[in-house]
């Protein structure tokens, strides 16, 4: 070990908490900003739900917070398309890219590598930063002139491509949800580089790629999807931005005519930055999700206390998810005019990520057979998790049928869709995360009582809210419409919308016990020693919180990752790095 | 293990072993102990790794000029200018001179000058790349002017910043001798520079076949 390594302890505040180049506190930064960003991110979804449920309700309160936004009360159309944006970029990209693998990853990869910190540390602290910049570039716009911008997190061009002209919000607004964007793919950018190189460089003696948990490999294949896909969003967002000052028309076409003047470009095209941001935005779905399979099957098996069924076949449908979602961006496009052959493949390719996803399922059943289940808050929020990911991937199916999709399209069925699978089931996996690894990251264990309420409430609330979602597409309800009281044929969906609501206000007041139960947790919850899960992956042998070096001494690991329920053995689990001679 | 770029790469060990430990060597029969190759082989990894995404951004410039070239309206290319082909000669060069740099630094002598005239090559590269774009706008192909010279433009220019990128690596490891980074130290600076100069070199062919002949 080197002496010139700056861990904790021994240096200031400064070089301490806000630079550190210890992985173990960057971890934390990164799950900090996370759940700053969760909170922006649902307190505009409830002022969308409160829009939508009761469209022509007056808010005189919120007219004092919003004196633009809510003028007398009442949301103007431009601030409720500035907040689908909004919500929508920040739970995308800070919180369901942030948290699991930024944060968890971060915390936990290197502990489970048996290595001392990540490859390169001083990279790591450079990621999280830029990530933070990223963020704040990303909140400022709510306070340009203009506002934040409203083409939605896909800021499809012409729209977003031309400036003030076209809204308010899409002048300066628009300029920084580019330059947060780019920023953000340079910082996840870093952080993936090293996720890959410590996994493939840092491992300790005899951790060899059969014996890596699940979520090393999920980290592992995430951060290989991040650094295929956010170069394309980066490259997408350098064009856009010359399209909007330099006057080039790579997305931006001829004979525009916008409040009554002639638009000076010429011959771009619109559908050329759709396949940029799809070929980034469907892996990201990956990006979001990957992390949390890897979580659920190790806490499925911790807490079921059984092997993780078929190991190998779960690494291969890792992989083939995540480099399946790089063949399949076109089913956000069918209804773009493309040729029905090509429609058909992305169709195909699209239904085959159903594989190893039904894959992942069985085994994850397959694991809890016979188990002997503990039905601790992790594990309930990993049972979520399945549960989720079932429903919100079978109306994947649906959608990735191109008759189907041709109805379904921009209907709010796909926003239930993806809210299931990509918000609620990624969720549920930060969720079950955190109850697992909190006593692991804070020295403390969380409250389960109140855990257990929070994940019944919280699960009833996903689907109160989603389901009826669903029907709601069924019915033909367009998304980014503001005010379904204005169509005839829309009355039937107002009722739902006003459970959607309710709905919506309950779940988001459930996650208050969770950060109840966080402050109760850091302050006052028991300290559980190393190993309180009796689990067996190289993070549980070392003190909770880890110390600065992470190990007393350089561990070795000479077992599998899920060694559970072994015959003969002296204890009914057998930690990787426990001798030979332990198990019989 | 250790993290890379905290060891001092290492100063301390100029002349000696490789920085990082040796391997303690796999456990229980174990088939594949990434743990072990040393501080050296994460530098090299990490850059080969780093070349992902930059090749992955240019990727996508590059089909979104396919793609768009393939509708074909007012795409109106222009003409190279002559300075590029010198430029990429003058690239292909810097190349070689890196190359001698590392085989000078290997046999034990002193491979500053050849650092040193690898950097001046590459600055060389870019000063002619901004030629190229003053002549291109002296004709009229500006930024803006034909789908194609926006394409020129985006693609040489993000392609000079990389290599500017690259000439601060190269900046440093010529002044490295003269810190006292020596020994295998000095190889693996060189080695990491090296791949990513070389990576630039091919990715510049691959922009200049784009630009000259698929126009």
């Amino acid at each position: 070990m080197t002496a010139s390594h700056a861990h904790p302890g021994r240096q200031g505040f400064v070089r301490r908490v806000l630079f550190s180049t210890d992985h173990k506190v960057i971890g934390i930064q990164y799950w900090v900003l996370a759940l700053v960003a969760v909170v922006f991110g649902v307190l505009m979804s409830l002022l969308i739900r409160m829009q939508l449920g009761f469209p022509t309700h007056t808010w005189p309160l919120l007219a004092k917070i919003f004196p633009r936004g809510m003028n007398g009360g009442v949301m103007a159309p431009e601030f409720y398309l500035s907040l689908v944006t909004m919500h929508g970029t920040m739970m995308v990209f800070f919180v369901l890219t942030t948290a699991p693998l930024g944060g968890f990853g971060n915390f936990i990869l290197p502990l489970q590598l048996g290595a001392r910190d990540m490859a390169f540390p001083r990279l790591n602290m450079l990621s999280f930063w830029v990530t933070a910049l990223a963020f704040v570039t990303l909140v400022l716009a709510f306070f340009v002139e203009g506002g934040a911008p409203l083409g939605g997190w896909t800021a499809y061009p012409p729209l977003s491509a031309l400036g003030a002209i076209v809204g308010p919000g899409q002048g300066l607004g628009m300029d920084l949800w580019i330059t947060s964007i780019a920023l953000f793919c340079a910082g996840s950018l870093l952080g993936a580089l090293n996720f890959l190189a410590t996994t493939l460089g840092m491992r300790c003696t005899g951790l060899s790629l059969g014996r890596l948990p699940l979520t090393v490999w999920a980290w592992f294949t995430t951060a290989l999807i991040a650094l295929l896909a956010f170069p394309v969003l980066l490259a997408g967002g350098i064009l856009l931005l010359l399209d909007r000052h330099a006057g080039t028309s790579f997305f931006v076409p001829g004979g525009l005519v916008v409040a009554g003047r002639a638009i000076d470009h010429h011959g771009g095209s619109p559908l050329l930055w759709q396949h940029l941001f799809w070929y980034f935005g469907h892996p990201e779905v990956y990006i979001a999700i990957l992390p949390g399979m890897g979580a659920t099957s190790q806490i499925l098996s911790v807490f079921a206390r059984k092997p993780v069924f078929g190991y190998r076949a779960m690494v291969g449908a890792i992989f083939a998810i995540g480099m399946l979602g790089f063949f399949v961006w076109g089913h956000h496009m069918f209804v773009s005019g493309m040729s029905p052959y090509s429609a058909i493949a992305f169709s195909v390719l699209t239904l085959t990520i159903g594989v190893p996803s039904a894959l992942k399922t069985v085994n994850w059943l397959g694991t809890l057979w016979g188990g002997t289940l503990r039905l601790t808050t992790a594990m309930l929020f990993a049972l979520g998790f399945v549960s989720l990911f079932v429903s919100g991937g079978l109306t994947g199916i649906v959608l990735g049928q191109t008759s189907l999709d041709l109805y379904l399209h921009d209907t709010v069925f796909v926003v239930a869709h993806f809210h299931l699978i990509m918000g609620m089931a990624a969720l549920f996996g930060i969720f079950a995360a955190t109850y697992y690894w909190f006593p692991k990251m804070f020295g403390r264990l969380l409250n389960e009582r109140l855990g257990r309420v929070h994940f019944v409430l919280t699960l009833i609330g996903a689907y109160a809210i989603f389901v009826p979602m669903h029907v709601q597409g069924l019915m033909g309800h367009p998304r980014r419409y503001y005010d379904a009281s204005s169509y005839t044929y829309l009355a039937d969906a107002l009722p739902l919308h006003q459970i959607i609501t309710w709905a919506a206000v309950l779940t988001a007041g459930a996650q208050l016990l969770f950060v109840a139960n966080l402050i109760w947790g850091g302050r006052r919850g028991p300290r559980p020693g190393a190993n309180p899960w009796q689990a067996t992956t190289l993070e549980w042998t070392t003190a909770s919180p880890p110390p600065p070096e992470n190990f007393d001494s350089q561990p070795v690991v000479h077992h599998p990752a899920y060694e559970y329920g072994v015959p003969g053995a002296p204890r009914d689990y057998v930690m990787q790095n426990d001798p030979p001679e332990v198990r019989p | 293990m250790t993290p890379v770029l905290d060891a001092p790469l290492d100063r301390v060990q100029a002349g000696g072993p490789p920085p990082g430990p040796p391997p303690a060597g796999g456990g229980g029969g174990d088939s594949d102990p990434g743990h072990g190759r040393g501080t050296q082989h994460v530098a090299v990894l990490g850059m080969w790794i780093a070349l992902i995404p930059i090749l992955t951004l240019f990727l996508a410039f590059v089909s979104a000029y396919i793609v768009r070239h393939g509708l074909g309206t007012e795409w109106a290319p222009g003409s190279m200018p002559p300075i590029v082909y010198a430029n990429t000669v003058i690239l292909g060069l810097s190349s070689l001179l890196l190359e001698r740099s590392r085989a000078v630094e290997r046999a034990g002598g002193y491979a500053r000058p050849w650092i040193a005239a690898t950097f001046v090559m590459g600055v060389t590269f870019v000063i002619g790349q901004v030629f190229a774009w003053l002549d291109l706008k002296a004709h009229g192909m500006t930024f803006s002017a034909t789908p194609y010279a926006s394409f020129f433009f985006v693609m040489t220019i993000a392609h000079a910043l990389h290599v500017a990128g690259g000439l601060a690596g190269l900046g440093f490891a010529s002044l490295a001798p003269a810190q006292g980074w020596r020994g295998q130290s000095l190889a693996l600076i060189l080695r990491v520079n090296a791949i990513y100069w070389h990576f630039l070199g091919g990715l510049w062919l691959l922009l200049f076949t784009l630009l000259q002949f698929w126009r």
